[in-house]
């Protein structure tokens, strides 16, 4: 990732900074910097707090939280992962707050503790044609993993650092996902 | 690698997750089994539909012009530099307070428990109250410059023979002398009633030849008690500030141990001899102990142990002493009693110490102490 933003110091002029560089720029309180950081990650950021809340308003709502809390605690970003895989779990954490929060997601909190239930309901798969939809159909945990995996291209580990739950736990979620939708594929 | 193992690796295998072990042994086991590549076409598509799926649908999802701007607006309002933040939490952060506050409670605990504590060990290291931990007697160790009491005392004290002849003109009274006198010291006779009954024992099966053997007495073993540093006589009575007194007279077959103990705590200098029994393993052990100490202690003593019972009072170097004897258990035929005797002489005190055989002998060795000559 390559980022421009105005120097500082304007008599030595730089072009280009790694995304490093950025995040220490950032750190020492360049909000132009941080401003780079906002423009490159917030579709990353909305699509994924999208997919989960299945909600535009709240996934708004989930991405502005979500980069507020990284500003405000970027001093404690140690580069333990990416940046990128701790913003992620920081939205994914801005999204369970929202389905918290909100009284018609009180049902999909429920999915949350319930790690054997896959689907809301496994009847509606056949019904749904498209996978929009399809992905509608999985609980919150479930379709974080799916987007994680197959839609930012994240390996097991990092999916699993970002969703804060052990790798094993993302294989046996994608391992059945992976199954229905293979389904609905095939019906197709 | 098993077909069901290698189904269940696939999935890592098509992101290209597997450790290159892992990879070769999958690499190798799907070039031989048809059933497994079938398999693994299948996921690579889907994995592959999905992909293609999934990029299509994220990508769908339009994100509003607006969001943006609306975050660095959000953040625009926030004051927090989140560099000073990182500052503030450095020095001001709950764990750095919790971990001050802990240091202080530990050591403010420790420094309250140490004024408060008046055990024993508490006692041993630090108070004035070490008689637990040795003879230590308080507060009647002299001062080096001695006292105005000393004095008066001193005066008090009977004197010494000055020469050995009147020593060994000394006689004890008759009622004294019978209380003195011990049985017949006949080392051999007791060496063989010792390795028959041993013998006897051993044959009868009772005991191995091993528990029979004579145990060290008692005295023997003491050498070292708590506190007592060792070394040449010369260092010892450079610690202690006093010469040691010298026996005339010794059993004979005594030979001296080469350390002498002291402490300087009690001004106690302590030499231990042993003596050669019927067999070459066995011995006798004998110890004689010379402390320095204020002759008004020598009064309040004489007071307190006079009718005391378990002593008697015998005469040495024409001194009030005390004998005190514990005669062989008869149960314990490895048992062999113990005598001392104790008197105080011209600033010091003086043992006298050992097995009960030797309490004839020991009380010759006692009467025959001289004070080593000036040099």
């Amino acid at each position: 990732m390559v980022f421009l933003f105005p120097e500082k110091n304007d008599t030595q002029l730089r072009n280009s900074f790694s995304e490093e560089d950025i995040i220490k720029e950032a750190k020492s309180g360049n909000r132009q910097a941080f401003n780079q950081i906002i423009e490159h990650y917030t579709p990353f950021a909305y699509r994924l707090a999208y997919v989960i809340l299945q909600n535009e308003q709240d996934a708004q709502d989930a991405a502005q939280d979500a980069f507020l809390r990284c500003y405000l605690k970027l001093a404690s970003f140690r580069y333990n992962s990416t940046f990128q895989t701790w913003l992620y779990r920081v939205v994914v954490n801005c999204c369970k707050d929202i389905l918290r929060k909100k009284q018609r997601e009180q049902k999909a909190c429920a999915n949350l503790a319930r790690e054997n239930t896959i689907l809301e309901n496994m009847n509606t798969v056949e019904e749904n044609l498209d996978l929009k939809n399809v992905l509608a159909t999985f609980t919150p945990e479930y379709r974080a993993t799916l987007v994680l995996y197959y839609g930012f291209g994240l390996k097991n580990r990092e999916v699993a650092n970002a969703l804060g739950i052990p790798v094993g736990t993302v294989k046996s979620r994608l391992h059945a996902a992976r199954k229905s939708i293979q389904n609905y594929l095939l019906r197709k | 690698m098993r077909c069901k193992k290698v189904e269940q690796n696939l999935p890592d295998y098509l992101s290209g997750e597997l450790s290159p072990k892992k990879y070769a042994m999958l690499v190798k086991h799907l070039a031989g089994c048809p059933a497994c590549e079938t398999i693994q076409t299948k996921l690579k598509q889907t994995d592959v539909q999905m992909r293609t799926m999934f990029a299509k649908t994220i990508k769908g999802i339009q994100v509003p012009n607006n969001l943006q701007n609306n975050i660095k607006d959000k953040i625009a309002m926030q004051q927090v530099n989140p560099g000073l933040l990182k500052r503030k939490l450095r020095f001001f952060s709950p764990r750095v307070v919790a971990g001050i506050l802990v240091i202080f409670l530990v050591l403010g605990a420790g420094w309250y428990g140490l004024g408060k504590y008046d055990g024993f060990w508490f006692k041993q290291y630090f108070g004035n109250n070490q008689q637990l931990a040795g003879n230590y007697r308080q507060g009647k160790t002299p001062s080096p410059l001695g006292t105005d009491n000393d004095r008066k005392q001193k005066n008090l004290q009977p004197k010494a023979p000055s020469n050995k002849a009147n020593r060994e003109r000394l006689s004890l009274p008759a009622n004294i002398r019978d209380t003195v006198k011990a049985p017949t010291l006949n080392l051999k006779e007791n060496g063989e009633e010792k390795v028959k009954q041993q013998k006897k024992d051993v044959l009868s099966g009772q005991k191995s030849m091993e528990t029979t053997q004579l145990k060290e007495s008692k005295y023997g073993n003491m050498a070292a008690s708590t506190g007592d540093k060792q070394g040449t006589l010369a260092g010892a009575e450079k610690a202690v500030g006093f010469r040691a007194w010298q026996p005339a007279y010794l059993p004979a077959g005594t030979t001296v141990e080469d350390k002498v103990y002291w402490n300087k705590e009690i001004n106690l200098l302590t030499r231990n001899y042993r003596v050669k029994a019927s067999r070459p393993e066995e011995y006798l052990a004998f110890q004689i102990g010379q402390s320095r100490d204020n002759p008004a202690n020598f009064q309040e003593e004489q007071r307190l142990d006079q009718g005391q019972s378990g002593f008697k009072v015998v005469e040495i170097n024409g001194h009030r002493g005390w004998l005190r004897e514990v005669t062989p258990a008869q149960s314990d035929k490895t048992s062999r009693g113990q005598v001392q005797y104790w008197w105080h002489q011209d600033n010091y005190n003086f043992t006298v110490s050992g097995d009960f055989p030797l309490k004839e002998e020991l009380f010759k060795t006692a009467t025959s102490l001289l004070p080593p000559k000036e040099k």
